[in-house]
């Protein structure tokens, strides 16, 4: 009886605060929409670098005057740290000849090009992209070699460029969703306004202060939920209908695009939680000086 | 601290008999601004007390501070023996339960019929509606509004309104009905028909506190008189009349 009666002052209160009740809800939606947009980001830039940092290895280019016996001292070296996985010689000739296959539709580029012209080389792939740096440092200047080239600094950039998109949309959906707890207490404090007789009665005859703030309180969490759902749902429907249709359209994208079942119901149940949360510090709020009497 | 001249009261023994009882009560609005001031008054159980007294004299402040709406700023209030600046915030509520209010001004709900008015009252602290749907069609009976259960507030007269009012104060049968001006917007005729209701009310043994400057009211019931001026208790008499030469 109670809790029927909770429910339809919920409703009421909701109906008749309908339009502020519905700009509390997309304000809500937007923030939350935010906030997945910037988890999905974060997740798009952890596939990616995730298949390049496979393919970041480390090539070291031999002075063409290095002796034998230093390419083989060097790739010693190299065998016994435990950072590094392969240690690959690619001769002059091997380089050449990759060249070409690399730039076969362009003879232009090779036509000149003797064994000899391009470095021999050590072609290094490491247990992991983090010792790039490292292992580079170390091998520096090391004799009969001329020169230490890797790819990380690409891999870098990318992920500074993630992050600080991830920080800035972060404070943006932060900012939003402040907007959206002082939108549902405004919607709130508007419901107390317009029952301030019903209130006023409703203390004279004894109602405890809960059983007066657990409608309004209601409609709060209403409002922030049915926010968060709406985010949800158009965050799972872009899953299943855009995102793999990216992939099939461009597949060297189709990786990128593709992520667990697990990781993806894990970010749209916290998106739900902050909704929810969201919506308890809007009630907070417009109930903080509210019913002193 | 310490009462404002508490050294003038004289009290009766304390017993169980004893509803509202203010020892040395003071309250201050604001500095310089005094409502009431050293007042001593003694209710017992089943009494019917007239506070009289010109406009601004205390008498609604009096009456908030038996419901706790106000704190008084120096002396202590007692209400069914439990001294009230000691009741802590969350138990106000089951005090207000055991003290009904009526206004001059009604205070029903618009858009509630009579029914659901009184209704209200008992929802709100959470009644079952078993309860509800027995008592509130009996207390409307009581107050002679046993047909009018469906009608709006706005379709009532001035009187009928009032004994919705008294009977939504009255339905949760509370030890106290205090009532302020309840006859301040009726006609005579129509004020004596609620002055029996709120005899007959007293008559179950409940204790009424009646804050009034109906002259015709007081003299013609010939109950106790309490009359304040200027927040302070200028007169208290067994079977009083409004007042000497007014």
């Amino acid at each position: 009886m109670r809790i029927r009666y909770f429910l339809a002052e919920t409703v009421n209160n909701l109906r008749r605060n309908a339009l502020m009740a519905i700009a509390a809800t997309s304000t809500v939606a937007i923030s939350l929409l935010l906030l997945g947009g910037v988890q999905i980001l974060g997740m798009i830039v952890g596939n990616i670098t995730d298949g390049w940092e496979a393919r970041i290895e480390i090539s070291g280019y031999l002075r063409s005057n290095a002796t034998s016996g230093e390419v083989r001292d060097l790739e010693a070296d190299l065998a016994q740290m435990p950072e590094v996985e392969e240690v690959i010689y690619v001769s002059e000739r091997q380089a050449l000849e990759e060249y070409r296959s690399d730039f076969e539709d362009d003879p232009a580029l090779y036509e000149g090009l003797r064994v000899g012209d391009l470095p021999a080389s050590l072609r290094i792939a490491l247990t992991d992209a983090r010792y790039t740096e490292e292992v580079a440092t170390r091998i520096e200047g090391a004799p009969g070699l001329d020169d230490v080239e890797f790819g990380g600094g690409l891999v870098r950039r990318l992920l500074q460029v993630n992050s600080l998109l991830r920080s800035i949309t972060f404070v943006l959906s932060v900012i939003l969703m402040v907007a959206a707890a002082a939108l549902i207490a405004n919607t709130i404090r508007l419901g107390i306004y317009a029952r301030r007789d019903e209130i006023g009665i409703m203390k004279l005859v004894g109602a405890t202060n809960w059983f007066i703030r657990i409608p309004f309180m209601l409609e709060g969490l209403v409002a922030a939920f049915a926010g968060a759902l709406i985010a949800v749902g158009i965050v799972a429907g872009a899953n299943a209908v855009l995102f793999s249709r990216i992939g099939d359209a461009v597949p060297i994208l189709s990786s990128a695009f593709s992520f667990s079942t697990e990781e993806m119901v894990t970010m749209l149940g916290a998106l739900i939680g902050v909704g929810a949360l969201v919506g308890l510090v809007g009630s907070a709020m417009a109930m903080r000086r509210f019913l002193e009497v | 601290m310490g009462l404002a001249g508490s050294g003038l009261c004289v009290y009766p023994a304390e017993g169980d008999r004893e509803m509202i009882k203010a020892v040395g009560v003071a309250k201050d609005y604001r500095v310089g601004l005094r409502a009431l001031n050293d007042v001593c008054i003694d209710i017992t159980k089943g009494e019917f007390v007239f506070i009289v007294g010109p406009s601004g004299s205390g008498k609604s402040t009096f009456l908030k501070l038996i419901t706790k709406e106000e704190d008084p700023s120096a002396g202590e209030i007692h209400v069914a023996g439990k001294n009230l600046a000691r009741l802590p915030r969350w138990r106000v509520p089951f005090l207000r339960r055991n003290v009904g209010c009526v206004f001059q001004d009604f205070k029903l709900l618009p858009n509630k019929t009579v029914f659901q008015n009184v209704a209200f009252g008992l929802q709100v602290i959470g009644k079952p509606k078993g309860v509800i749907s027995q008592q509130v069609p009996q207390i409307l009976e009581l107050v002679g509004l046993g047909e009018k259960l469906t009608r709006y507030p706005d379709e009532l007269s001035g009187g009928e309104q009032q004994r919705v009012s008294i009977a939504r104060a009255f339905v949760n049968r509370p030890l106290i009905l205090l009532a302020d001006e309840p006859t301040g917007n009726l006609d005579p005729a129509t004020s004596v028909g609620i002055m029996r209701l709120l005899d007959r009310i007293n008559r179950t043994s409940t204790t009424v506190v009646m804050a009034t400057h109906d002259h015709a009211i007081v003299d013609s019931m010939r109950r106790r008189v309490i009359e304040l001026e200027d927040g302070e208790v200028v007169r208290d008499q067994t079977r009083g009349i409004y007042g000497v030469g007014t």
